[in-house]
């Protein structure tokens, strides 16, 4: 109950920041990455890509929401949304907070009953991009990592090998 | 639009399926409670006896210092251990050779015909070679399966059941990969594999997560694992044990058919090649050498076998085989 209130606070804060803003900044983007999503009832897991939208709101709030795939445990899926501080410079590394929907392909393990667990997986979670860059065209960062926490008391790991926006 | 839209989400959010209702539990409970535990342990002495006293495959061809996996690999005396069991019980047994060059796979089978619908072959199977004297691999699952077998004799069920005991798993799966690759295995519909089930352990630590898939650390659970085409039998199995408290199985669903690179893990025996081929196959074990530290080891012998957990486990296999056949009123 506690997380479900973290989550909806999140979500609320989300789209009044979004909704406050007139002049944002669009840059679509592409991603490559890994995700780990280990629960005593859920495991998913992968390496892939994907791709999303960037919306610059401020000089220092990204939101950002992305599709991707992975392959290693079968085909998985996840929608990434996020809400990020970052430093304005060229140099601008960021730090996001991400609430993320992982469906698909997943190893199970059964409930005592036989039930399945529910699909898709939650997990809130924190992304630090420490090696981003940006300028007038677009970004780059490289190597940015996640941890957090998922339903069925997982603990969900995160990675992005590249991610490379253009501002439209 | 939108309605569609948002009917969508809610299923996806709402996707945990049911599990299927099981017939005549009354019936399957039965043959459950009919297997004879007493029966159990004695049959697992008695075939690690019969492989401590074989002469072990010959290990030619494989060079000194790396003799796996024919180092100390007896099947002979089992294959005819086998056999003569079942023949006593009344069976007909065939001995199905496989391959035309060593090592040549002898395959035991024997069949129930099927009253109502003899045509889909229900397949029970287990490798009956082992390394050393094998107690728990797998020792206890071929113990477990001429238990079964003996048991089945009293009762009638709608589809065949066919136990085959594996030749050379130890060797790649070598028996039941040639077994189906040349055909024998066309009109079987679905398929139960054991491969050892009769290691527990209380300690936390016992069980060691598989391949980055966490698992239950107190290793004192049988492993009933399924894959999509499976799924809901997995899941009735598990429901089972659950509502009349046979067993305790942990059941795990490997995504799709199973061959990927985390959950291959669970496609090591006889069911690999079944899964692989698209048929509906349920496969328990004890976990292996991710609990049983004799795994594989000349200390695989009869005093590390818990024996309430292995005559557990056998009446939760039978019943599976009593819902999977459709055993009769």
């Amino acid at each position: 109950m506690r997380k479900l209130r973290i989550i909806l606070t999140w979500c609320m804060l989300s789209c009044t920041l979004l909704m406050a803003q007139t002049n944002i900044i669009y840059t679509p983007y592409l991603q490559s990455g890994g995700m780990y999503f280990s629960s005593k009832n859920i495991t998913s897991a992968g390496i892939g890509s994907g791709i999303g939208l960037c919306l610059g709101i401020s000089k220092y709030i990204l939101v950002q929401s992305d599709a991707n795939i992975y392959w290693m445990n079968g085909n998985a899926g996840a929608f990434r949304f996020a809400i990020g501080y970052k430093r304005t410079g060229r140099w601008s590394p960021a730090v996001f907070t991400n609430l993320t929907t992982i469906f698909g392909a997943r190893t199970e393990i059964l409930l005592d009953d036989g039930a399945r667990p529910k699909n898709p997986a939650l997990a809130l979670s924190v992304r630090l991009s420490p090696l981003r860059w940006e300028n007038e065209q677009g970004f780059i960062s490289v190597f940015e990592l996640g941890y957090g926490f998922g339903n069925y008391n997982a603990k969900y790991l995160e990675t992005c090998f590249l991610s490379l926006g253009l501002k439209l | 639009m939108k309605l569609r839209f948002i009917a969508i989400v809610l299923m996806l959010i709402s996707c945990s399926k049911e599990i299927p209702e099981i017939n005549n539990h009354t019936k399957v409970l039965e043959f459950a409670q009919s297997i004879k535990t007493e029966n159990l342990y004695p049959l697992v002495e008695k075939i690690y006896q019969t492989h401590i006293n074989d002469i072990p495959i010959s290990n030619e061809g494989f060079p000194s210092d790396d003799l796996f996996p024919s180092d100390h690999l007896t099947r002979s005396a089992a294959v005819g251990f086998v056999a003569k069991e079942l023949r006593d019980m009344g069976y007909q047994v065939d001995t199905v050779i496989c391959g035309n060059q060593p090592p040549i796979a002898y395959n035991i089978v024997a069949e129930i015909k099927g009253v109502a619908n003899p045509n889909s072959v229900i397949l029970v199977g287990c490798h009956l070679d082992a390394f050393y004297g094998g107690a728990d691999d797998n020792t206890t699952a071929v113990a477990a399966m001429l238990e079964i077998a003996r048991a089945a004799r009293a009762f009638s069920f709608n589809k065949t059941i066919r136990f085959v005991a594996f030749d050379l798993e130890e060797f790649g799966s070598l028996g039941s990969t040639r077994y189906i690759e040349e055909g024998h295995a066309k009109d079987v519909s679905a398929a139960l594999v054991m491969d050892l089930i009769g290691y527990s352990s209380n300690q936390a630590g016992s069980q060691k997560d598989v391949m980055g898939i966490k698992m239950p650390s107190v290793g004192d659970y049988l492993i009933v694992v399924g894959n999509e085409n499976s799924a809901e039998l997995t899941q009735q199995i598990v429901s089972f044990s659950h509502t009349y408290n046979i067993s305790k199985p942990l059941g795990i669903l490997a995504p799709h058919d199973g061959v990927y690179f985390m959950s291959s893990v669970f496609m090591r025996s006889d069911h690999g090649l079944l899964w692989y081929k698209g048929l509906p196959a349920v496969f328990f074990s004890d976990g292996a050498n991710f609990r049983n530290p004799h795994y594989h080891k000349p200390t695989d012998r009869p005093e590390t076998i818990h024996q309430d957990f292995l005559k557990n486990n056998t009446k939760l296999i039978a019943a599976s085989l009593a819902i999977l056949a459709e055993i009769q009123l």
